[in-house]
């Protein structure tokens, strides 16, 4: 079984978000002794090794200048193949532009069960993950189950 | 074109948040319920500039959850709208998307637009997951919007500018700042807002992936906590143990 982390290149450099998304993606590998895989489009080495560092055991690089074009129907494809390949459980994206557009589709394509916006790292509770995110604006937090894998 | 704005029934946002039985539930005791203001001011208002300028022929509405939220929907017909659905049901995103998404496939619609998020579970996630149940093209967080023909020309915000995009419809958004500036429903919008078709339809089936296990309400503002220069052991302690953020 294995973490699959979604991982963006911007301007040339791996995006913070992206490598903390990498180190979120590992902790959740030390609760379930499971290893990190992240998924790098169109990065060269120097971008692959940053990723490798942040945490990630396996590092699927693609290269398709499509991809590029942030078409979130591609992209969904993309890490749905990897997913599938990879016997993925859990996957992880930025809650940015592209994570907000692709994880949402993807968890359609799934059908799997989606938490956007985590804030804490997850608890693992018998089959279920519980994962902790901002509700009502900041003014509350929820603990949610998710119920599938 | 036939455009469907799905909307959401959001607490006030002056409201005073609490949870009742034992912290797992949201408690709506004196609480003012609204139309989701993402979903209003910029999904449904660019919706009826669209229509208004000839371009839409009908805007329906889509709200899935329980009869207690027919005075939000008929606030979006007093701005507007044509008509309405109720799917009555409740459930996380998912299971809202599918059941848009299922409704729209046996009515087809060319147009979907959703609010950027709910003020309420903040999750900006509806508008996706119905693209990927009808496998439609799908541009998240537009700030602007124009129709020609089946051809939709969109801007959105991205790292260090702004991306213009286009599509082909069937469509689906998500509207973000920029898109539409808020409307105040007038007189004439309030009285035919009475008498707009709102048609019921029972949920299908119930997939929740997620649910709720306890809410906390935030911690205010702490104090301002003062370190050492010379101390940066105990600075990446706190770090670590208090801030949690290395």
């Amino acid at each position: 079984m294995s973490i699959l982390v979604y991982t963006e290149i911007n301007k040339g450099k791996v995006k913070k978000a992206s490598l903390e998304a990498v180190n979120y993606a590992s902790k959740i590998a030390e609760i379930t002794g499971a290893s990190v895989t992240a998924i790098a489009i169109n990065a060269d080495a120097s971008q692959i090794e940053e990723i490798g560092k942040a945490g990630a055991k396996k590092i699927l690089s693609i290269k398709n200048e499509e991809l590029t074009s942030l078409d979130n129907s591609l992209l969904t494809a993309a890490v749905e193949q990897a997913a599938k390949t990879e016997n993925a459980k859990v996957i992880i994206f930025s809650f940015d532009l592209v994570g907000k557009a692709v994880a949402p589709r993807l968890s359609a394509k799934l059908k799997a069960g989606l938490v956007a916006g985590a804030v804490d790292y997850p608890v693992v509770n018998g089959a279920s993950l519980e994962v902790k995110k901002n509700v009502f604006s900041g003014k509350a937090t929820a603990i949610y189950s998710i119920n599938t894998s | 074109m036939k455009i469907l704005v799905p909307i959401s029934n959001v607490p006030d946002t002056t409201s005073k948040i609490s949870f009742a039985n034992n912290d797992t539930e949201f408690n709506k005791s004196g609480i003012t319920f609204i139309l989701n203001p993402y979903d209003e001011w910029y999904a449904l208002v660019r919706a009826m500039e669209l229509k208004e300028s000839g371009k839409a022929e009908k805007v329906t509405l889509i709200h899935v959850g329980l009869a207690d939220s027919e005075p939000t929907i008929r606030k979006g017909f007093a701005l507007g709208a044509d008509d309405g659905v109720r799917i009555d049901g409740e459930g996380d995103a998912y299971f809202v998307a599918e059941q848009v998404s299922n409704y729209a496939k046996e009515n087809g619609y060319d147009l979907i637009m959703a609010g950027k998020e709910t003020i309420n579970y903040n999750g900006s996630s509806v508008g996706a997951l119905i693209a990927g149940f009808l496998d439609y093209p799908f541009v998240s967080l537009a700030t602007k919007l124009d129709v020609e023909g089946t051809t939709a020309t969109l801007e959105q915000d991205i790292d260090g500018g702004t991306q213009i995009v286009e599509a082909q419809l069937p469509l689906v958004i998500s509207c973000a700042k920029g898109m539409a500036e808020q409307r105040i429903p007038n007189m004439k919008g309030i009285m035919a807002a009475r008498t707009k078709p709102l048609t019921i339809v029972a949920a299908g089936q119930n997939n929740n992936f997620t649910n709720v296990k306890s809410f906390a309400l935030s911690a205010g503002r702490t104090t301002c906590k003062m370190i050492d220069e010379n101390n940066m052991d105990e600075l990446v302690q706190l770090l670590h143990t208090e801030a949690k953020v290395i």
